[in-house]
């Protein structure tokens, strides 16, 4: 992996054991094959595919939520295969910022509390008043000023997205991986989202991977994954830039 | 120490976000809780008074019958005695030597008060000192117990009159007008809830002792009665209501003081001894028992145990479905937040934390429980103390 690599992977599998008990479950488990794939540092990348065909899970093995069967998965210079669920999760507070597709706000929480949330739920993380003004001023920086205090439930859905962003981007983390936050969109406000995102990676120099499934947004971005549905007995690849 | 703050302040929220869903769950808790703890603690309270009252009184003589009966009315005033003893027991005691001999004459009140007709012994014994005043000395005189002398504000000079027993019974005891001479410090037993005199004063109540105009042949039913004959007097001679010291000289006795009644007769063996040796023989008097308080109190706490025993089974199994329900509300309330755990954990949170967040939540909940169940307990014994003094 070069020093200007944000990400880096080589022959990446992953499967993924199907629930217990389900119809079929020998053969049904979902599977992953990546044979090579690399992120420079700073770019925008879009992943994009078919429904099912494990966009989200590539974004969770970046972000070490999931861990990778096999091959090898380099993510701001840490190998992710093989680590243990502590290293991932501190790899995953140090340097990833995600915004979930539901954008996963607490709903008893206000807004600023939902943004510091990492702070609460890592003692890896120190809250202090320098954190707190900080997430005051990324609300504001996403036209949420006056906002702060409204539990989630009181936003609209643009809102919500964007308190979702602020939360990914309160650590400081150097990627940010973003899973269909356009989803649910007209066109118009798809391109607002992104343009929104690439202004912001901009400012802080982040690493961007996002998932879509708008074929149209595609030519914004520096580079796009095209994953494939894969079967589950491994027969064909998982993706292809 | 952070991780602790955190998961307060998280759990907090989550609590402040269902205020109802919270506040039936510590209800809930709090009955679970509250009432097992005070059925023990009523129990071992009511447990504790019968014991350290009837601890304190070694052997109890009276006449031969219900011993519940006679333990009651000479310990906690309760009730009446069906059959009195002679003054005359009393003094047998005495002169055999067994120890102190106090009688015990419980019989009328005033102002709702029992009226303990005793000596001055008992007080010695009990170990009851005055808060004001002086002990009764001459008829007619009380000593107010301080929970009477508190509720009626009852000081030395004061006056009270004897409550009437029978209103339709124009032959019977006349209200006496009784004067406070002192008030006793409280001791947290029942005689702070009596009043006290000398037994002559509660044989006044009687009639065994009375004073009265001197009867004349005017007022008398036998006018012509020779010399060296008693005069019977009609209802027009005036009996005194007050005992002062006018008339004090005037109240008499008909008839043997030893056969004036008592209740009972506390009696303070001066050594073990001489308590075996009057349980002894006393055993085959066919008219006194000496009973042991202790033991008939103990009798009466077996029930009282069962009682409580029974009770704590009820309210286990009443506590156990509540902590059953709790169970099932938590882990309802789990599923409906699986998202917002699963968050956590993707969030980098470690599953330690996500459980300490949990666990965070149910120790308030708990903590806020036993805080109500404290507070309550606090308030139903301070009562029960108010209730049982």
């Amino acid at each position: 992996m070069s020093a200007g690599q944000a990400i880096s992977l080589r022959e990446l599998h992953f499967r993924h054991a199907p629930p217990r008990g389900a119809p079929g479950a020998a053969t049904a488990g979902f599977q992953l094959r990546l044979s090579r794939w690399s992120v420079a540092r700073g770019a925008r990348v879009a992943l994009h595919g078919p429904s099912g065909c494990g966009k989200t899970t590539l974004l969770e093995l970046v972000a070490g939520i999931h861990p990778a069967s096999s091959g090898s998965l380099v993510v701001e210079g840490e190998e992710l295969v093989g680590l243990s669920d502590a290293r991932r999760r501190a790899h995953r507070i140090a340097r990833v910022g995600f915004v979930f597709q539901d954008y996963a706000l607490v709903e008893h929480l206000d807004l600023v509390q939902n943004v510091l949330l990492p702070y609460r739920l890592n003692p890896a993380l120190r809250l202090d008043e320098g954190v707190r003004e900080r997430a005051v001023r990324l609300l504001a920086s996403l036209d949420l000023a006056g906002k702060e205090r409204r539990l989630p439930g009181q936003l609209s859905q643009g809102e919500r997205r964007r308190a979702a962003i602020a939360r990914a981007l309160i650590t400081r983390a150097r990627l940010l991986l973003a899973d269909e936050p356009t989803a649910s969109l007209d066109p118009e406000r798809r391109g607002a989202v992104v343009e929104l995102l690439e202004d912001l990676c901009a400012e802080h120099g982040l690493t961007l991977l996002l998932v879509t499934h708008d074929p149209a947004l595609l030519p914004r971005f520096d580079e796009v994954l095209e994953v494939w549905r894969h079967s589950s007995d491994g027969s064909a690849p998982g993706g292809a830039p | 120490m952070s991780t602790l703050r955190h998961a307060l302040f998280l759990a907090v929220q989550v609590l402040k976000a269902s205020p109802g869903r919270s506040l039936v769950l510590v209800l809930g808790l709090t009955v679970a809780l509250f009432l097992p703890v005070l059925t023990w603690l009523v129990s071992e309270q009511v447990e504790q008074r019968l014991l350290s009252r009837s601890r304190s009184s070694p052997v109890l003589l009276g006449h031969k019958g219900n011993e519940f009966d006679l333990v009651m009315n000479a310990l906690y005033f309760r009730g009446q005695v069906r059959d009195p003893i002679p003054m005359a027991a009393r003094d047998e005691v005495a002169e055999r030597g067994y120890g102190r001999a106090v009688p015990l004459y419980v019989a009328y009140s005033a102002g709702g008060a029992p009226l303990v007709g005793t000596s001055l012994d008992y007080f010695e014994q009990r170990g009851l000192a005055l808060s004001q005043g002086r002990m009764p000395a001459i008829l007619g005189e009380v000593v107010a117990g301080a929970s009477v002398g508190r509720d009626f504000a009852l000081e030395p000079g004061d006056k009270l009159r004897s409550d009437t027993t029978n209103l339709y019974n124009l032959a019977g005891s006349y209200p006496l007008l009784l004067r406070v001479t002192g008030v006793l410090a409280a001791s947290g037993t029942a005689d702070d809830e009596a009043l006290f005199s000398d037994v002559k004063t509660t044989w006044v109540l009687d009639g065994n002792i009375h004073g009265h105009d001197e009867v004349t042949r005017d007022d008398a039913l036998n006018p012509e009665a020779g010399e060296g004959e008693n005069l019977e007097a009609t209802a027009a001679v005036f009996i005194v209501a007050e005992i002062d010291d006018a008339n004090l000289d005037s109240f008499h006795m008909h008839g043997d003081p030893g056969e004036a009644p008592l209740s009972s007769v506390l009696v303070f063996p001066r050594d073990q001894r001489a308590h075996d040796q009057l349980l002894g023989d006393y055993a085959l008097d066919e008219r006194y028992q000496a009973v042991i308080p202790e033991q008939v109190v103990g009798t009466i706490l077996g029930i009282v145990l069962r009682l409580r025993r029974g009770l704590e089974l009820y309210f286990g199994l009443v506590a156990a479905s509540t902590m059953a329900f709790f169970g099932l509300v938590l882990v309802l309330s789990l599923r409906l937040r699986r998202a917002e755990l699963s968050l956590m954990r993707r969030l980098g949170c470690s599953r330690l934390t996500v459980a300490a967040n949990v666990a965070a939540e149910v120790g308030m909940l708990v903590l806020a429980a036993v805080a109500l169940t404290t507070a309550l307990s606090w308030g139903c014994m301070s009562w029960l103390q108010v209730l049982l003094s």
